[in-house]
């Protein structure tokens, strides 16, 4: 292979955040590519790019250079010569003041080090989001020699040379040389080959490599490198607008030419040469000098970054705190003994806390973990979570594990998780394998409303020293792209931002191929030639990093020397920020802890805490016994709405057929849903044994052992384990390697060709063999971790318990904290549904959160919390509930002093019926929601007039009449009788919806019951009773639209309606496309479909045909001014007949049905479970769509949203 | 200073990406090395001396393309050609001799989109 000696020393990556056109592996396979044998990587302000690309130089066999680009505070002070330019921005603050740089390099050994640090304290120094460093920074890092400066003609000197200034650049280079070591100074001469005189000129950097060459300071060749190839150079223009919020033009742009680019050595020697023409001294010399700079440079990934080394935190760093010093603490090798006699003792305590008569088993197990974990010295990383747990329960917040780490006898004495792994029979191998030294993954559930806290807890108790928030880089995905593009081209905001929400979340990259295969694309006219450029670009920026993000979750934990690998930024919530993302953490051997905010956590613990205020019963959800017959008959009634994880359409068809009995059915059947088992046929099979209706069928008789729990059909990760161990005769160790590697095609056929040779030795016969590889290569990786299964199977449990014994106090804590997949106005349903009386908004007994009320009758109520309100602010809500109770609308305009909106808002929603006794009978003399709305507005009048006197807010103005006053009834009198009528129910229901977001009073779909009748809709609570295969019609409002993964690789459309009986569900499959565009523009929806049924409580509709509701409500009421209902009816029907809205549009019919296929042979739409193009954002959050994430689920909403992060 | 403008036959150092590169199908570049000889009006010139080089690069955003996305095309954009967006139009202003004629002459040599030109005449 040829070699190319010459090395690129100043290089950005897109990880200079919208400066650098590649990814460090692209700048790497380029580098390689030519047979260079180092590369340096020198983002702008930090070193998020480094770890994947010192990983992706040893791939490639070559030797990394790390460095930074910092922007550095000129000697001269601000403000700085130069261009002189301001460049004003939106809201006219300066967005690039185009200070000087300086590229600064880390040498071998203690440079990453120093690198780090000087990082972390730039950015310290500096406003968050814009690091400067000064002269004294980076003077006192570089002071131990473990830094290089290096300085191009972006540096002050170069302004100095541009104006010609002479003595400045003179002294400027004196004053550096002075105050750094030897060696650690160099001028970087770079030759972009503009015209002219200035930087990038020929001119220019002859002039700098002789004035450095003339004062002795060692002069290199860079190249100030953007790019891989020329053609990326577009990309940078529009990067440079965009991090300027400016239009494209000359002067708004970094490049002049298109030279900034990673260039082999023979075009860096015609630079060489090109240069030395120019008198710029000997260009053999000048390549040589760069060549030795770089090998003084070049890092070592164990030795310099420390990755594949394991940095945990000391033993009992947690108590620590700020001054970081650990009292009493060993080092070495008693450190280690110290750690292992403490999780030992430890583990010890706990038996007895879980088991009366433990086990027989614990002792061995617990042996053999122990044994695992010491031999990785993982000891401190089981204590370090324990005390974490430990602590998040002291505060009363509620924890759980989830992940593999369930499969872990240790976690289970120590606290971390919830579920016996030997009654579940859970591997520990899954979780942490003997043959790995990696760390493994313990994910802790806490309440979403209680994170912040968390978070504050954690980095108190161990220190900034040792903790820091984990990373999340931004990259531009399609919708970022055509908002930056466009902005740069100075398209109009309107037609930009049209553009980018047409669009489904998606790469940047498959902009133009959606075109291709996206009718609603097509339709919107986005297929037009003239954009053709538009999406060339908007391609290019596909996958750059546009800034960093605090992780939703992620923290990172590891011993003091933390700040010497990994430099730290502030978030933008004021966390300390680890530049390096979940992937570098895990590489640097870093503890990273997720600590997830669950919402359903926060609604059990309110639930719990509404038991305990109105009960007072004291709940321990954490102690249930797991074998309640309430709770598995409520889940077998399939009505979870509100259940964690069981509340899905999907997941409610499934369960009605499943009929789970046990904890150990409920682990079966969150595993069973989803696209491993769903792909690989296995819920059928399951089902039919698991009813008796076919004999289970196993592959060989030694695997029944390993199979019984799931009648023969493979559904666990573990199984798969255990298949291989006992087939191929290895340990489940092994087996667990073997099954990781079946993600890719070519780790399935190097297992394959291990796993059939080890069968044939073991004398399975041949189609034995064959057969249990089909089933081990068809499940892939995607099946699921039984362990993570039973971790999430507690609250799935914990929330089905409540809902059983205590529906509204639960309901209560799901309305609060919003933790499914289903709108509220749902969820109130739900409550009528199971006999708990909805109680509308009360000014006096209405607080923040939803409520359980005891009612006289002895049933319960569910109180409506204020906060849903629309428009109402934290602090009316706190006036509210700490002026409560109010007598009359003029004391409650007094005291709690709410605007004029909120309080009519209040009085639509009915917060003031009970005060005036609106609702006990409408007879004269009673007022009604217009009086009060009417004397709302005279309150605010009269304040105004009042305030305009001359009297501060505050002071009570006049009142409108007595307002002690009350009518014999003890109705208060202040509100005058306006004479005006009721608000009619329609209204009252609108205003509901509109102020709430919820229909209180009746359901939204009872207005058009006359004409659903008459067109003969069936209720949804009625379709169980339909035949299979009739066609029926169903009408509702829209509670839910998923795209999952389904296992033919079409798009499918699945939609929930609600009509007040029950969900009813349809699926929209490749032949009914056309109507989707209604399903997700629509909100009140009428579905014409054909019955399915599939199993006792399951069915759904195969859907033809939808149509938008209140569009056929005009209809009706048309025709029914001049005809008779039967005429309606028939106009009505008369459109149903007709062809859907989106046929025959767009030139290429439905597109090429395109699918993404995995490794396993699974087949996906590539459409699936993104937002989907066109969906009219609702003003009110009145439906679930699906989100943008393909995660693991085959149906999507599971009830586990998290804060930020969904699963 | 006189333009011509004449695409001409132009022997160049020659320079190219390395075969390692592409065979490792890492994306690559035109490189241009300095002009040696030059064919124009069917007499052969030796380069002697170069006495400036440097690239430009048009503001593609000013493009046809680019302002149709505006909507600002002009009738005559519709017709020019596309050409690519990173187009760099590479200088080397030298000196050259003769073969035949002995004669001096200085010029611009222009190398864009793979063609040469003799831009203009220095006098």
């Amino acid at each position: 292979m040829a070699t190319d000696p010459f090395v690129h020393l100043r290089v950005a990556s897109g990880y200079s955040m919208m400066y650098g056109a590649n990814q460090p592996d692209e700048l790497v396979a380029a580098a390689a590519g030519y047979g260079m044998d180092a590369l340096a990587l020198t983002d702008r302000d930090g070193l998020s790019g480094a770890v994947r690309f010192v990983q992706a130089c040893t791939t490639a066999g070559i030797h990394p250079i790390v460095g930074v680009d910092l922007a550095v505070l000129p000697l001269d002070g601000l403000p700085t010569a130069g261009r002189g330019r301001r460049t004003p921005a939106r809201g006219g603050t300066e967005r690039d003041p185009r200070l000087p740089r300086l590229t600064v390099l880390a040498r071998p050994d203690g440079g990453w080090a120093a690198l780090c640090r000087l990082i972390s304290a730039v950015h310290a120094a500096g406003e968050r989001a814009t690091p400067i460093a000064t002269t004294d920074l980076i003077c006192d890092h570089a002071a131990g020699g473990d830094l290089v400066v290096l300085a191009g003609a972006d540096a002050e000197i170069g302004r100095a040379i541009a104006r010609k200034d002479r003595s400045a650049a003179v002294r400027w280079l004196t004053e550096w040389r002075r105050r750094l070591p030897p060696g650690g100074f160099v001028i970087g001469v770079e030759h972009h080959l503009r015209a002219g005189h200035g930087p990038g000129s020929g001119s220019f950097a002859a002039r700098l490599q002789s004035l450095a060459e003339a004062e002795g300071v060692p002069s290199v060749l860079s190249n100030a490198v953007r790019m891989t190839t020329p053609d990326r150079a577009p990309v940078l223009d529009i990067l440079d607008a965009s991090r300027r919020l400016v239009p494209l033009a000359g002067h708004n742009v970094d490049r002049s030419t298109a030279e900034c680019w990673l260039k082999p050595g023979v075009a860096m020697h015609l630079v060489a040469d090109d240069l030395a023409r120019r008198g710029g001294g000997d260009a053999g010399a000048l390549l040589a000098r760069t060549r030795a700079l770089a090998e003084t440079c070049r890092l070592d990934a164990a030795a310099d970054l420390g990755i594949g080394i394991v940095h945990l935190p000391e033993l009992g760093a947690g108590r620590a705190g700020d001054n970081g010093t650990l009292p009493g603490t060993a080092t070495g090798t008693a450190a280690a003994a110290d750690a292992a006699a403490t999780l030992l003792h430890r583990c010890r305590a706990g038996i007895p806390r879980r088991w009366a008569n433990p086990p027989a088993e614990v002792a061995d197990r617990l042996a053999e973990e122990l044994a695992v974990v010491a031999r990785h010295g993982f000891e401190t990383y089981f204590l370090t979570v324990a005390d974490i747990v430990d602590s998040i329960r002291a505060r009363g917040v509620r924890c759980a594990a989830r992940g593999s780490g369930a499969g872990s006898l240790i976690n289970y004495l120590l606290g971390i998780s919830g579920v016996d792994p030997i009654e579940h029979d859970l591997v520990f191998e899954r979780f942490l394998s003997p043959l790995r030294h990696e760390l493994p993954d313990i994910d802790l559930d806490v309440e979403s409303a209680r994170r912040p806290e968390i978070y504050d807890m954690i980095i108190d108790d161990y220190g900034t020293d040792r903790v820091a928030c984990v990373a999340m880089v931004e990259t531009y995905r399609v919708r970022h792209a055509v908002r930056d593009v466009g902005a740069a081209l100075s398209l109009p905001p309107a037609e930009v931002d049209a553009i980018a929400k047409a669009f489904p979340h998606l790469r940047a990259s498959r902009a133009r191929s959606a075109l291709a295969e996206l009718p609603e694309l097509r339709a919107a006219g986005l297929a037009d030639s003239r954009l053709e450029l538009f999406f060339r670009l908007v391609e290019g920026l596909d996958g750059l990093p546009r800034h960093l993000a605090l992780h939703p979750c992620g923290i990172v934990l590891s011993d003091r020397t933390l700040l010497d690998r990994t430099p730290v930024q502030n978030s933008h919530q004021n966390y300390p920020l680890s530049q390096f993302d979940k992937d570098d953490v895990e590489a640097m051997g870093l503890l990273k802890l997720d600590v997830l905010g669950i919402r359903m956590q926060s609604a059990m613990a309110h639930a719990v805490a509404e038991i305990d205020r109105t009960c007072d019963e004291r709940i321990d959800l954490d102690a249930l016994p797991h074998d309640d017959e309430a709770t598995f008959e409520l889940v077998r009634s399939t009505e979870t709405l509100g259940c964690f994880q069981i509340e899905s359409p999907g997941q409610r068809e499934l369960i009605g057929k499943f009929a789970p009995e046990t904890f150990a059915d409920l682990i079966i059947d969150i595993s069973l849903f989803r696209p491993g088992p769903v792909k690989s046929d296995m819920v059928r099979p399951f089902l039919e044994a698991r009813q008796g209706w076919a004999e289970a069928h196993y592959l060989h008789p030694d695997l029944r052992e390993v199979l019984a729990e799931t009648f023969g059909v493979v559904v666990f990760h573990e199984q798969v384990m255990r298949i291989i161990a006992t087939v191929a005769g290895c340990s489940v160790a092994v087996g667990d390697a073997a099954r990781r590697k079946l993600g890719t095609p070519e780790g399935q056929e190097e297992v394959r060709t291990w796993f059939v040779d080890r069968a044939r030795q073991r004398d399975y016969p041949e189609e034995v063999i064959t057969r249990v590889w089909q089933v081990l290569a068809a499940f892939g990786s995607f099946g699921f971790c039984k362990a993570h299964a039973a971790a999430f199977a507690l609250p799935t449990y914990q929330s089905a318990w409540l809902k059983a014994h205590y529906p509204a106090h639960f309901l209560a804590g799901v309305l609060t904290h919003d933790p499914g997949m289903y709108p509220k106005r749902l969820l109130l349903e739900e409550a009528r549904r199971r006999g708990v009386r909805v109680l509308g908004p009360d000014v006096n007994a209405s607080d923040d959160r939803y409520r359980a009320e005891a009612l006289p009758d002895g049933g319960w109520g569910l109180r409506v919390g204020l906060a849903d309100l629309l428009g109402i602010d934290s602090e009316e809500l706190a006036r509210i509930v700490a002026g409560q109770p109010f007598d009359s609308l003029t004391d409650f305009w007094r005291r709690a002093r709410p605007d004029q909106p909120t309080a009519e808002r209040l009085v639509v929603a009915g917060a003031f019926d009970e005060l005036y006794g609106i609702n006990i009978a409408r007879v004269p003399g009673r007022r009604n929601r217009r009086d009060l709305m009417l004397a709302v507005a005279d309150l605010h009048r009269a304040d105004r007039a009042h305030r305009k006197a001359g009297h501060g807010p505050g002071q009570p103005s006049l009142e409108l009449a007595g307002a002690a006053v009350t009518d014999p009834m003890g109705f208060p009198t202040d509100v005058p009788l306006s004479g005006l009528p009721e608000m009619s129910d329609t209204d009252r229901v609108r205003a509901e919806l509109d102020v709430l977001g919820l229909d209180i009073s009746r359901h939204v779909v009872d207005f058009h019951r006359p004409m659903l009748d008459a067109i003969g809709v069936t209720r949804a609570a009625d379709l169980l009773r339909q035949r299979n295969q009739s066609e029926v019609l169903v009408a509702g409002v829209k509670v839910a639209t998923q795209t999952p993964p389904v296992r033919s690789g079409q798009r499918v459309v699945f939609l929930t309606l609600d009509d007040a009986s029950g969900p009813a569900d349809a699926a929209f499959f490749a032949n009914a496309a056309d109507w989707v565009g209604t399903v997700f523009a629509g909100w009140l929806l009428l579905v014409r479909g054909v019955v399915r049924r599939s199993g006792p409580r399951g069915i759904s509709l195969r859907a033809t045909g939808c149509w938008d509701l209140p569009a056929l409500d005009a209809i009706w009421r048309e025709t029914l001014r001049t005809g008779t209902r039967a005429d309606a009816a028939a106009a009505v029907r008369a459109v149903l007949e007709g062809p859907a809205p989106g046929a025959g549009e767009g030139d290429g019919g439905p597109g090429v049905n395109r699918v993404l296929v995995h490794a396993s042979g699974f087949t996906q739409s590539a459409y699936a479970d993104v937002r989907t193009a066109g969906s009219v954002e609702p003003r009110r959050n009145l439906w679930h769509a699906s989100p943008g994430s393909s995660g693991p689920t085959a149906g999507g909403g599971s009830g586990m949203r998290t804060t930020g992060r969904g699963w | 200073m006189r333009r011509y403008n004449e695409q001409i036959q132009v022997d160049a150092r020659r320079v190219s990406m390395p075969s390692t590169a592409v065979a490792a199908g890492v994306p690559t570049a035109v490189l241009t090395g300095p002009p040696v000889r030059f064919r124009w009006r069917g007499h052969l010139w030796r380069v002697d001396e170069i006495h400036e080089h440097w690239v430009s690069t048009a503001e593609w955003w000013d493009s046809p393309a680019a302002r149709a996305l505006r909507g600002e095309e002009t009738a005559d954009d519709r017709n020019a050609p596309d050409p690519d967006l990173h187009d760099s139009r590479e200088t080397w202003r030298v000196s050259a001799v003769g073969e035949e004629t002995r004669r001096g002459l200085s010029c611009d040599l222009v190398h864009v989109g793979g063609r040469w030109f003799l831009d203009t005449l220095v006098d």
